[in-house]
């Protein structure tokens, strides 16, 4: 009896907790919603490449506009990005999506590559004035 | 499989750095859908195996602990490159 109480407890405490899913549609509109927000101001936009410490290892430069609409599930891809040639140097941990005025709009982690970052790189440990550069990026909104 | 870093930490073995909130994923090594030049192919699926092998031991350490970020639902990025 206590078993079952507790088992619809715990059933009546997780329902608030379910997630909620977005059709198609909407997952487009958030999307374009949020890689919109990086032509902000004076476009192009940024991509910040920084060590665990916030500290900036490379700066990459979007295209204007940043990404092209996304697609019917809710995936943009962004246009070609412009590689820093002169890094500044460091171990990189994260990046930080920006508008031109170096305003964060994504945040997301960095590893080398199979490392299982959202981004991954050819190596992460970065000597001052390497290239680092990125060949593609996609923003996929949640579902 | 997703995995998020309780705290910040450095991986020796993956020359990776894992930051506290932000979002990982644990991928198969051996997914015929990676491509790539022979010898970042040959790295990937190395790095791949490796995290699959450290994931759990991360767990048991209090490092890490399996599942998103503690929102109600996440976008994802996902990109690739390359340092010269």
């Amino acid at each position: 009896m206590i078993i079952k109480e507790l088992i619809a407890l715990l059933t009546a405490a997780w329902r608030p907790l379910a997630a909620v899913t977005h059709p198609a549609a909407v997952r487009t509109g958030m999307a374009d919603f949020v890689v919109d927000q990086l032509d902000e101001g004076a476009p192009p936009g940024l991509i910040e490449m920084q060590t665990s410490g916030d500290v900036e290892v490379a700066t990459l430069t979007f295209s204007n506009p940043a990404f092209g609409n996304a697609d019917g599930s809710g995936v943009a891809t962004a246009g070609a990005i412009t590689d820093d040639e002169d890094a500044t140097g460091g171990t990189i941990a994260k990046a930080r999506l920006q508008n031109a005025a170096a305003t964060d709009k994504v945040i997301c982690s960095v590893t080398s590559t199979g490392s299982g970052g959202d981004i991954e790189l050819s190596s992460v440990v970065i000597s001052a004035g390497q290239t680092v550069g990125l060949t593609s990026l996609t923003y996929t909104a949640p579902a | 499989m997703q995995f998020t870093p309780l705290k910040d930490f450095l991986s020796p073995e993956l020359k990776s750095a894992y930051c506290k909130g932000l979002s990982y994923t644990a991928r198969p090594a051996d997914d015929p859908a990676v491509q790539g030049p022979g010898k970042r192919l040959k790295k990937t699926r190395e790095n791949r195996a490796l995290l699959a092998k450290l994931l759990p031991q991360w767990v048991a350490e209090g490092k890490v602990r399996y599942g998103s970020p503690d929102v109600p639902s996440v976008g994802r990025v996902s990109g690739e490159g390359s340092v010269k």
